[in-house]
């Protein structure tokens, strides 16, 4: 990095020969152009064009054409292109841009990056081992992509790109950043509170939230606001898709009835693992009807080989496995209706499901039914049509 | 956002977005009185509808 550079703007460009004749008293603005920059370079002066012309700090450009480098290389491709494709300023039309005073925050944001991406290359073995995938996807991808999109997002609340001194620019980031971590924060407890109070009091948050912007609209500087009430009424819709209830508490939940009469109607799971083991279970010739009902997470149904099920079930966002059939993906509808053989008896598992799986599955008295896949069975069922 | 915008009436994307959030928030409450049962086919347009009708306002408040 230079020391000599100064905090001047650049003069306006001379007019040149023709805007001379068609306008001799009026000074025009030279057009922009890309170029790369002769006087703030490190190599080929790339960095210092894009810098000059998006009128941000150069050393940017570079800590992402060096953080490029590591994912992959494409930003050395992309800058060797550039230094092919992109002309050299000649000083006459273009005026050379100073470039702007490096505050202590960019020079330690630039150590610090500069020192991520170094820090790989003396570790090499280590790097062998562990992958350097693994260090891209946990450090370096994040943080590019919180400050990209922290950029991004400033510019999408003010309608302004982020521009002035590094400093402005670093803080116009950080700000698009904190607000949007705010804005995930609002949605995980909107998600939170729509789930444990029920949707009405997360319906009746989202219009609060359009009444305060109506009115801050009249008061002042409130458009900030609107990227937090969209996400808590993302959030909130996604919990009443969903249908996601924690109604029935959060944990792990096994029941295993020896019994006919304990078996439930419905057995209920805010979010967790809800386990309904019937393998003990000498289940009455009639039939019997049972729902599972969990928000978040799995519901498991183990039945012995010698019980027919059909199944019905609702799944906001899963999947549901049924011995050897399964459907998932969102708004999963599944229904599948069976006969059971004469002196087998029927099962019927009504599931809903928020977000997660619905399992149907046969294992042995002696199995753990963890370590049992879900396989084709329902062999005690009439052979017939099944409609899912 | 300007100084300038302030001074000449309300902000039309906040504004915008109020309506918008308040019309989302009455869908989400008829969807709990049962009126009818809102699922993720229809959520997502509606989350991208929102989100589109926002930025034309931004955009369109900008240009006045």
């Amino acid at each position: 990095m230079t020391e000599d550079e100064s905090q001047q703007r650049p003069p306006q460009p001379p007019p040149g020969p023709e805007e001379a004749e068609t306008a001799p008293t009026a000074v025009q603005p030279a057009p922009r152009r890309l170029t790369r920059s002769r006087d703030d370079r490190m190599l080929g002066g790339v960095a210092g064009g894009l810098g000059r012309y998006f009128d941000i700090d150069p050393v940017i450009f570079r800590i992402a054409f060096a953080a490029s480098l590591v994912l992959g290389g494409l930003g050395g491709l992309v800058y060797l292109a550039a230094w092919v494709f992109i002309p050299e300023d000649t000083g006459a039309t273009t005026t050379a841009a100073p470039p702007r005073q490096r505050s202590g925050a960019l020079t330690a944001l630039a150590i610090v990056v500069l020192a991520v991406v170094a820090g790989p290359l003396l570790l090499v073995p280590v790097l062998l081992v562990l992958g350097a995938g693994l260090f891209a996807g946990l450090l370096i991808l994040p943080l590019a992509a919180i400050a990209l999109v922290g950029f991004l997002v400033w510019w999408l609340v003010t309608g302004e790109r982020p521009v002035g001194s590094t400093r402005d620019v670093l803080i116009a980031v950080a700000l698009g950043a904190g607000l949007l971590v705010l804005s995930g924060v609002v949605f995980v407890a909107g998600a939170w509170t729509a789930a444990i109070g029920g949707g009405t009091v997360g319906a009746a948050l989202v219009i609060a939230a359009g009444v305060m912007l109506i009115a801050g609209a009249f008061i002042g500087r409130v458009r900030w606001l609107i990227l937090p009430a969209l996400a808590l009424a993302t959030s909130v819709a996604f919990i009443a898709a969903a249908d996601v209830d924690f109604d029935g508490g959060i944990g792990e939940r096994e029941y295993r009835p020896t019994a006919a009469a304990d078996i439930r109607d419905r057995y209920e799971l805010g979010m967790g693992s809800l386990v309904l083991d019937l393998r003990f279970v000498r289940l009455p010739p009639e039939g019997k009807d049972v729902t599972l009902d969990v928000g978040v997470g799995e519901g498991v149904v183990v039945v012995p080989e010698d019980v027919c099920v059909a199944s019905q079930a609702d799944v906001g966002v899963g999947a549901v496995q049924v011995f050897g059939h399964e459907s998932g993906g969102v708004d999963v509808d599944w229904e599948e209706k069976f006969r059971a053989r004469r002196g087998a008896p029927l099962l019927v598992v009504h599931g809903d499901v928020g977000i997660g799986l619905l399992q149907v599955k046969h294992a042995g008295p002696q199995e753990s039914f963890r370590n049992v896949d879900v396989e084709p069975g329902n062999t005690a069922c009439a052979t017939g049509a099944a409609r899912r | 956002m300007s100084e300038v915008r302030r001074s000449t009436g309300p902000d039309i994307a906040s504004l915008v977005a109020g309506v918008v959030l308040v019309c989302f928030g009455v869908v989400l409450l008829l969807d709990q009185l049962d009126v009818f049962n809102l699922r993720f086919a229809a959520v997502g347009p509606l989350v991208c509808a929102a989100l589109g009708i926002i930025l034309l306002a931004s955009g369109l408040g900008r240009r006045t």
